[in-house]
């Protein structure tokens, strides 16, 4: 219930006319008022936020609200960064969108670090009060209310990828070419394959296994395992690598997402053969 | 004649923290990582600390644990109470390690780590108000590496955070559509984690 309120408060407190700094303040007003005042004595400084878990999501609200105030970059001269460790899904698509615009303009970046295996990463997906898987949302109101990632991807496995190393990068890609929307279509797959398998642990009553996958320690041990690999490397760096955020990020650039509902998206794979092959060869 | 702060000024930097800032480089994506996995980490175990302590469990009171206050003595405390957190129930023998992590991450005083999570990181604010299930942040100064950092706390324990979580979304004004007109008007957030256990902003 806190995020319907967190947000309610942000939007109600902050970005309407209503005069945002009265004396009963959110939490996130507050937490936004204090840091503005900490850049303001501090000049030169740069702005973190983190959180493991729920406090990833809570970490992804409160940097993309604070990348989005005017008054944030006045004092700050570096995007706001965001390392969000094992967070659960946060927004819709349209979510992404806003988040991807600030990151296009250089105000936010956002390491997003998710076990493979971790399938608070891959949640939530399963409503007990609507009952459908995430994908099947799309169904019937259309992909817009389907949960979408945002930030730049640190993805670890426990076993390697087909490149040899057990960690890779990625970024979400809108759906302007048939191999990005292929490439979504198979990500996703892979998500849904691995969300089954942890489950199939819990029901085998292996459920300490799938929590292990999600704690601070199998976090510290992966990124400690590919120490040498990415010590060489930086967020900034990162986002400026187009192997890995492609040209969504580019000046200007007007990202191509599919709002229709599934009915849409199964004509356009099926009409496409890049698609349909894309798919066929990951399957295999 | 020019001071030398005149003739910096000239050459484009506007402050003495400006010219700092030129020299600190960008944190290599281990030690980011590890940075912040430490803060999220830590900040379980201070919010844990400080509910004993309200309770008397601790061998401090809360107001030796309020901000500012720097991260190594934050750590020694939590060190000393470790049996007490072990017996609060919420943490297993892995207390021990953790805690052995975190002073390592401080204790080589060469390393950029220990610049950040070390000596020279203050906590300056703490939030938790009274309830240990509410919506935990913390805001760390640290003057070595010129940065200001907001953690937040993630769920009591894992298997709550697993079977509360729900699929709902809720409508939103989208922010950025003040900036960039072609973003949606509204957008989608979560609708939130249901449970007796994380009724925070107005409880």
């Amino acid at each position: 219930m806190w995020i319907v309120a967190l947000t309610l408060y942000l939007s109600e407190y902050l970005f309407k006319k209503k005069c945002p700094f009265n004396s009963t303040k959110s939490r996130i007003s507050a937490i936004l008022d204090k840091v503005h005042s900490l850049l303001a004595d501090n000049p030169g400084y740069s702005l973190y936020t983190c959180g493991h878990s729920l406090g990833g999501a809570l970490c992804t609200l409160f940097g993309f609200y604070a990348a989005a105030h005017e008054q944030t970059h006045r004092l700050l001269k570096e995007p706001v960064r965001i390392v969000s460790i094992a967070s659960p899904y946060v927004g819709n698509v349209k979510f992404l969108l806003a988040f991807q615009s600030l990151e296009r303009s250089g105000k936010l970046q956002h390491l997003r670090i998710a076990n493979a295996e971790d399938v608070v990463t891959l949640m939530p997906v399963v409503g007990p009060r609507i009952g459908i898987v995430s994908p099947m949302l799309a169904m019937t109101t259309g992909v817009a209310n389907v949960y979408k990632h945002c930030g730049l991807k640190l993805q670890m496995k426990r076993k390697e990828y087909e490149n040899g190393k057990i960690y890779r990068f990625s970024y979400p890609q809108d759906q302007s070419t048939d191999e990005s929307y292929a490439n979504e279509i198979t990500m996703l797959m892979e998500d849904g394959k691995n969300f089954v398998l942890s489950l199939k642990k819990v029901v085998k009553n292996e459920a300490k296994i799938v929590a292990g996958y999600h704690s601070c320690e199998e976090y510290e041990r992966r990124l400690n395992i590919i120490k040498n690999d990415i010590g060489s490397k930086t967020l900034s760096a990162l986002y400026k690598d187009k192997s890995i955020v492609g040209l969504v990020l580019d000046a200007g650039y007007k990202p191509v997402i599919l709002t229709t509902t599934t009915q849409e998206h199964f004509t356009r794979i099926s009409g496409s053969e890049t698609i349909k092959k894309s798919i066929l060869g990951r399957l295999k | 004649m020019k001071s030398f702060f005149d003739n910096l000024a000239l050459c484009g930097f506007s402050s003495v923290n400006e010219l700092y800032k030129k020299a600190i480089p960008e944190l290599n994506l281990h030690d980011e990582s590890m940075v912040m996995l430490s803060g999220a980490l830590t900040i379980y175990m201070v919010a844990d600390l400080r509910a004993l302590a309200r309770k008397g469990k601790a061998t401090v009171g809360i107001e030796e644990l309020q901000p500012p206050i720097t991260i190594n003595k934050i750590l020694e405390l939590i060190k000393a109470n470790t049996r007490n957190l072990v017996d609060s129930g919420d943490y297993d023998n892995e207390l021990e390690g953790r805690i052995a992590a975190l002073e390592n991450l401080t204790r080589h005083s060469n390393s950029m780590l220990s610049n950040v999570v070390g000596k020279k990181t203050r906590l300056v604010e703490f939030v938790d108000k009274n309830d240990q299930n509410e919506l935990v942040h913390a805001i760390t100064v640290n003057d070595a590496q010129m940065r200001i950092t907001v953690i937040f706390r993630g769920s009591v324990t894992k298997t709550d955070f697993i079977t509360d979580a729900k699929v709902a979304q809720t409508r939103v004004d989208n922010p950025v559509h003040l900036i960039d007109l072609d973003t949606p008007e509204t957008m989608n957030l979560h609708f939130g984690f249901h449970g007796k256990r994380q009724h925070t902003l107005f409880s």
